[in-house]
Order: structure tokens, then sequence, then C-alpha cells
């Protein structure tokens, strides 16, 4: 009898060290690349292979076009900080459970780490508090010698409870530096499959249009309460719905009218048959990526002045996949990260497996871009964001 | 019929065997550990997939999800401890029939519900395949608000006696539930600042506190062993008499499985409610409802027939229509997408034969998991006539490794300790864990749909065809019971009369 407790209880302990351990295990390619010396970003115009704007299932070959990126010039700074790079064992800091884009972004990531650093990245998820948890320790306990990155939703993960004076922030958003980001798109507004709206004068013909929305703070919602603004719609906003999947399925159906949505998922839900192919409407300044023929709001309303900021927070709060430092770090280390970014995004096979898992490849932000950003959502006052929540409650019925 | 003989033909390929029979292996091995489930391993498995032919990674992914829940009934059985959150239900009767000397006969009657319970809902898909569409588009908020409801009410049906202290967990329950960000309004309740309960308590340390640990304490105080009855456990007999149990309640198992299916199929809702559902309606369809919660064998089958068949339904679905079935499933659509399939309706048009062989691959993975539990049910079950000094350790340390495992927080291990004292307590006064934890399950499922419902229709939500026949099966299973006595009683009198 004990002979088959033993047996159970090896095989349990050992699968569960495994387990704890798994998570951690980041694929790590056989690394045959030498390190990559970089310099601090000096800014030069050079000539690189880039991501292409659009890529369906199967990506096309990269073209060549010219993009400003910092110059590879080695330095004896640079040199030691690919030195400490090539030697450490780099951690990624994921804010949420294993699954779903932040992870799965993450992990394709640390893979092709070592490729271009000769160094190590390990995964390790942190999930907490819809992402707080992992800002906040970034802020509070992480390491400030370069060895530590995290990476969250952009949206809900870092900049909007942050802009929110959400009481269980503890870091401040203008002190952390910035890699990069990817999976970074344009917002569209998907209507259900079987409803009678295909122009904007059929939107503002209906009369009580319903348009789902995933959590009260998400980009989103903001984009669709912005969206029956500028537009002048008689619609309301249903809140609560758990994910994407759910408002498709609301659409398909008819129990809403629409959702405003990235225009990746716009495509894929439409090939499935829940909403109409294309957007009716960009909730932005420009035509779509992949919908270059669907019209931005802006071309349809002239925004007053007024409107034209409700339009920035809700432009400037999109989703995408955001890589940050703690504090601290020292320039050198940032701008080391920051050319890594650049290389491994840029990579083809990064691309690939980029745009297997979002439908198309969409360019990522650099970490200068993304600094901007957030240095600009910093900028606008309180009193606009609660002005947004009262237009959502407003909507909302509440 | 050409897609088919290219499914069959895909099991030919010795390759493609082999990942599912890895995918079934893994998954129910994943399954027994708690606060782990076979999902892990398919995250653990997404980034290698790209390069991989998409009939073997699909084929491991599905009988992974097929296996996962098999495991998870063995620690519930044995040890109280469920492997996975679907597993809960199976604690109620389960571990008492351990505690009783049965746990072969637990163990044979799960598995062999699980297994069956899975394939069966397959062949309920083949045969569903073109109703799934219609089915799921015409299931509205309003209808998933009374089906959650169904679920809730069976918190006054789970206790052996006791109705008013039952209602009070069932409450607690409901009040647990709502800890946390609350969408629709943009508020944190209840978190008292604390952002660890921002996302609300996680349910695996909830449920490893509620149940295992009172069980270790009760066992380290009383000493001896799980089985009160030192059951002689010879061979198999006893396995296979929890199998033949199956075939004796074939009805009940038939009914769950296809409970189990529906709500399976049913996107948003997924096992934590179908579980309920199940056992709920098999108390209070049983002869004798008394005997639920002190060790029944009907109490095994229902549930698990209907959570491996959830499963199933919930990967279909997620296949068929490109709609994750459950938040899990949206790891496996992910995997769909990096392979660069496309799940939906047109796969099911013009790609038949790579459904249809992942369909297999769900029979596979619950034969595997199935064939494996019930050889080593035997083995397994003597766990029961271990010595509590040997027991009680391991047991502490899988319950603690388990609830800190899935998220490595610590303070998942302090809500463990928090929840063991408070099940322990409830047990000492005659309250009902089980309410609480239905309560707590429900609470927040019940709470979005309903103000979806609200948002999108009203007050008079559900005045639709569909929340009515949910709210008349409701009502018409929850007072089966009391009719069936008061028939009994009036014929007794009629009978004496004459």
């Amino acid at each position: 009898m004990y002979k088959w407790m033993a047996a159970l209880i090896v095989l349990v302990l050992s699968v569960s060290l495994a387990a704890c351990a798994a998570p951690k295990a980041t694929p790590a390619p056989t690394v045959t690349a030498t390190a990559t010396v970089t310099a601090p970003p000096t800014t030069a115009t050079a000539t690189v292979t880039a991501p292409p704007t659009t890529v369906t299932a199967t990506p096309a070959p990269a073209p060549t076009v010219t993009l400003t990126v910092p110059a590879p010039t080695p330095t004896p700074t640079a040199v030691g900080v690919a030195d400490f790079y090539k030697d450490k064992r780099v951690t990624m800091g994921v804010a949420y459970a294993p699954g779903g884009g932040v992870d799965y972004s993450s992990r394709v990531f640390a893979s092709f780490w070592p490729t271009f650093t000769g160094g190590a990245m390990v995964v390790e998820n942190k999930p907490g508090a819809g992402g707080l948890a992992m800002a906040n320790s970034m802020a509070s306990s992480a390491k400030r010698d370069g060895s530590e990155l995290g990476a969250t939703s952009y949206r809900s993960g870092l900049a909007g409870p942050w802009l929110m004076q959400d009481p269980g922030v503890q870091y401040d958003a203008l002190k952390f530096s910035y890699i990069g980001s990817v999976a970074n798109e344009l917002s569209g507004l998907a209507i259900g499959a079987g409803r009678p709206y295909n122009t904007i004068a059929d939107l503002r013909q209906a009369k009580g249009l319903k348009f789902g929305s995933l959590e009260k703070s998400a980009g989103s919602t903001v984009a669709t309460a912005v969206l029956i603004k500028l537009l002048g719609l008689d619609a309301r906003l249903v809140i609560g719905y758990a994910g994407t999947a759910e408002l498709s399925l609301a659409a398909g159906r008819g129990e809403i009218d629409g959702y405003v949505t990235g225009e990746t998922t716009i495509k894929a839900e439409g090939d499935k048959g829940y909403v109409k192919k294309a957007p009716l409407v960009m909730i932005e300044r420009q035509r779509g990526t992949l919908f270059k023929d669907v019209i931005a709001i802006t071309e349809v309303v002239k925004p007053s002045p007024e409107d034209e900021i409700l339009l920035d927070t809700s432009l400037l709060q999109k989703v995408r996949v955001i890589f940050f430092t703690p504090p601290e770090v020292s320039q050198d280390k940032v701008a080391f990260l920051r050319t890594a970014f650049d290389k491994v995004t840029a990579d083809s096979a990064f691309m690939t497996m980029m745009t297997r898992y979002y439908g198309i490849y969409v360019p990522p932000v650099t970490g200068a871009e993304e600094a901007k950003i957030i240095a600009r959502l910093g900028s606008i006052p309180k009193a606009q964001f609660d002005a947004v929540t009262k237009l959502i409650d407003q909507y909302a019925g509440q | 019929m050409e897609a088919w003989l290219q499914a069959l033909q895909n099991y030919t390929d010795l390759a493609f065997v082999g990942w599912v029979l890895a995918g079934g292996i893994g998954g129910l091995i994943f399954g027994i550990i708690p606060g782990i489930s076979g999902m892990t391993l398919v995250v653990l498995f997404l980034p290698f997939v790209l390069d991989m032919k998409p009939e073997y990674a699909l084929g491991f992914i599905t009988a992974t999800a097929g296996a996962s829940m098999t495991g998870g009934s063995v620690t519930a059985i044995l040890l109280n401890v469920p492997g996975t959150t679907v597993n809960a239900a199976t604690l109620l009767d389960g571990y008492p029939m351990t505690k009783k000397g049965q746990a072969g006969r637990a163990l044979g009657a799960a598995v062999t519900a699980s297994a069956l319970g899975g394939i069966l809902a397959v062949f309920l898909a083949f045969a569903m395949v073109p109703l799934i569409l219609p089915m799921v588009m015409a299931m509205r908020s309003a209808d998933m608000v009374f089906l959650i409801l169904m679920g809730l009410t069976f918190i006054g049906v789970l206790g052996t006696g006791a109705m008013i202290k039952g209602l009070i967990s069932g409450g607690v329950g409901l009040l647990i539930s709502f800890i946390g960000y609350q969408s629709i309004t943009g508020m944190q309740r209840f978190t008292f600042g604390s952002t660890y309960l921002y996302d609300g308590l996680p349910i695996m340390p909830v449920i490893l506190g509620l149940f295992a640990l009172p069980e270790v304490i009760d066992l380290a105080a009383k000493g001896g062993t799980i089985a009160q009855t030192r059951a002689v456990i010879k061979g198999m007999t006893q396995v296979i008499e929890g199998a033949k149990d199956v075939f004796r309640h074939w009805g009940l198992w038939f009914r769950s499985t296809v409970i189990g299916y529906i709500i399976g199929v049913i996107p948003g809702i997924g096992a934590a409610t179908s579980i309920w559902v199940a056992y709920g309606q098999a108390k209070q369809i049983s002869k004798h409802p008394e005997k639920f919660g002190t060790g029944t064998v009907e109490g095994v089958i229902a549930p698990e027939s209907s959570n491996n068949a959830t499963q199933a339904g919930a990967l279909l679905t997620t296949v068929a229509l490109g709609i994750p079935g459950s938040a899990e499933h949206a790891v496996v659509l992910g995997a769909f997408l990096i392979l660069g399939v496309t799940a939906g309706p047109t796969l099911m048009m013009q790609h038949l034969d790579l459904p249809l062989t992942l369909f297999f691959a769900i029979i596979a993975g619950n034969l595997i998991g199935g064939i494996l539990c019930f050889w080593t049910a035997q083995h397994l079950a003597k766990i029961g006539n271990v010595p509590s000094r040997i027991l009680v350790p391991l047991v502490t340390v899988m319950v603690l490794a388990g609830a800190f495992v899935m998220r490595e927080q610590f303070n998942d291990v302090i809500v463990t300790l928090i929840f063991g004292a408070l099940g322990f307590g409830m047990r000492r006064l005659g309250f009902n864990a089980p309410a609480l934890l239905v309560g707590y399950v429900l609470g927040s499922l019940f709470e979005q749909y309903w103000f979806i419902a609200i948002q999108v229709s009203g007050p008079t939500f559900f005045m639709r065809p569909i929340s009515l026949g949910i709210i008349a099966v409701t009502v018409l299973v929850l007072t089966s019971g009391p009719i069936r006595s008061l028939v009994q009683q009036l014929f007794k009198k009629g009978a004496k009369g004459t």
C-alpha cells in the first residue's frame, strides 16, 4: 500500500514544484548572437527594416522604410550596459495571470530577448487589483538596476487608475521609464450584423440606440460616450459586459446595436458574422489602418475646443501592452532597453507571432513616444476626467 | 462524410496520437493538483505551438481540457481538496463516502460519470451542431439571470436540515462575492483600501479553506484514519461497483450530462453554475433527498457528469462559434489564433474535418483520463486508510501550496487560513459551507447579468419565453419534492380512509 502512497506523493509534489517553476520559465532559444553594443539615444536617421503597417494571417515581406532610430554608436558606457545585460537574468513581471494578450506578448518578447542582448529574460505573473498590484510593486520594491521590467495593459493596469486618482494607486506614472508598447490599434464602432444601420445618417435618425461596453472605467466606454456626444445620438450605454466576445454575441443577437473596439477585433468578429464586416466610423482623428475607407469621426463633426479635449481623453487611453521599468533606472540602461525593444519588434519572426495572435501586425509605439503620451495625459486636468465620468453616468442612466 | 473520414484518418498518424495522449495525461495530472488546472498546462504550451501542425497542437490542447476535470475529482473525494474549482460540488458526497470506507466506489462512480459525461456531450454536439448557433443567439442576458438564479435557489436545498442557517450561509456567500471592483458603477466595494481585494477574493483559496482545512483539523484532533469504517479494499471490486452505480442511475447521469452540456455551450456561465444546478436537481428529484450530503453516490454522479459535459460543451462553442465558452477557453481561442486557424461558423462549414478531429480528441482525453483514474482508483482509495499522523501534514502542505501556486501571493495563503477558521466555525455551529460557496461563486455573475438585463430591457426584462421557461423549470424542480410528499400523504390518507 505504502509504495503506491509514496509514488503518488512524489508525483504530486514533483509536478507541483514543476508547476510552480514553470510559469517563470520562458523558452530560451539557443543564443548564438553576440551582445549588441548600443549607445544612449542620439537621434539619427537610419535605414532599417520596419514592421509592415498591416499584415493579415500570413505576414507580407517587411518593406524597407526610413525611420528615425537611436544611432548604435558604441561608447564605454554603452559597452558596460551591454555587458551588464549579457550576464543578467532580467525579470519581466506581467500584471495578469497566465493567458491573455499581455501574458502572450510578454512571453513572445522574452523569447526574443536573448537573441538581441545575449542575456536571459524570465516572465513572472504578478496578478492582482486589475493590474495595479504589479505597477505598485514596480514603484515600491522593484530593483532600480534595470533588471526588472513590467508588462501591463496600458489603459487598465497603468494609466487609467492613475488618471482617475484611484486610492489604490501607489505610483506616479510619470516616474516610470517606458520601453515601448505593442498591440496598439485604432478604435471604431462595430455594428451588430443584423442591425439596420449602415451610415452616420442612419444612426442619427435612430431612436433609443444601445451601445454595449465593458466596465465603467474602460477606455472603450469613454470612447463610446464621446461618440454619442459628438454625433448627438439618441443612445444609451449598457455597461458591464465581461469581454469582447460577450459584446460580439450581444450585438449579433440584437441585444445591443453595437460597441466600440479595436479594428482587429471588428475584422475578426465580422468574419465570424456577429458584427458588420467594417466599422461604421472610427473614433479617431484618422481613418482606419485596416479599414482605410472608413471615415474618422472628426470628418463628420468638427469638434469644439471642449470636444477636442474630450476626444483626447478617449484617444490617449487606448488599450495596448506596455513595457516599462521602475523609477530611477539609469538613462543608459533605459536607452539600451529601448533599442532592444525596437530590434525585437522589428524582427520578422516576432511580427509573425504577434500577427498570428492579434490578426494583424500593428507597428509598436517606441518608449520615447510612450513617455510623451503619458506626459500629455498627465497634463489634462482631473476636472476633465470627472466631466467624462459624468457623461458616462448620463448615458448609462446612473 | 469525407470530413468524418479525414478526421478519423488523423488518428492513424502516430505523432498526432502521441500529442493527444500527452494532452490527456498532462491534463489529468494538472487537474489532480489543487490550485492549477489543465488550462495552466495549455497556457504554458502556447509559446511553443507556432511551428506545430495545427492538428497536433489543437489535439493536445483539447485532450488536455477534456481530461483535466476527471483528475480534479480524485483529491476532492479522497481528501476533501478539490483539484479544480468545478469539482467543489463533488466534495459534498464524495468525501463522506471516503469516510464511510467507500472511496473506491466514489472514485469509480466519479471517473465513470465524468468520462462518459464528457463523451456523451461530444455526441450531443455532433447531433446539435446545426442548433448551437440559433440556441446561443437566442439566449439573452435576461435568460442568463434566471439560469444563474436556478443555481442560486439550490442554496436552500443544499443543507441536510436547518434551512434558515443554509440561507444565512448563502447570504454571507453573496456578500463575499460583492467584494472588489463593481464594473457597472466603477466603485470598489468592501475593499477597505486594500488593493489585494480589488479583484475580489480568489476562489481557490476560499474553497480550500472552507472545505479542506476544517477536515484537516478534525482529522488531526480525532486521529485514526479518514475512513471511519476500515473497509477491506480488494482489487477493483469497489471501483467497479461505483461504475455500476452510474449505470444504475443512468437517468440521473443522462440528465446531469445534458444540463452540463447546455450550460456549457452558453458562453459566460460555465461549470461553476452547472455543477450546482446538477446537484440541486439530483437532490430534489431523488427519492431519498435526506441522504444527500451524507455520502450518497448520486451526489457524486450528478456534479461529475455535469462538469465534464460543461467543459466539452464550452469547448464546442469555442470551436464552432469562435466565442470562448468560458473564461478559460479564451486561452484555447488564443491558441487557434496563433496557429492561424479562425474558429467559428466558417470553420465548421468549410473545414469540418478539423473540428471533428478535435471533438474526437475530447473523447480521447476523457477516455485517457477515465481509464488512468479507473485503473489507479483501487490503489488511490487506500488513502482513506492512511493514518492521520502521515496524512495531516501532507494534506496541510498540499492545501497551502495549492492556495499559493495559482497567483504566487502569500495573501492567498492567509485567505485560506481565514476561510479555514470560518469553515471550522460554521461546521461546529451547524451552518452550511456549500451554500456559502454557491452564493460566493454565483453572486457576482448574477449581479453582472442582472444589471445588464435591467439596462437593456428595464424592469420587465423577464417577460421573454426563455426566461419564463427557466423560471417554470426552477419552480417545478424546487417544488417537486414537497409536491410528491403531499401526494404520497394524500394517497396514504385515502388508503386509510378506504
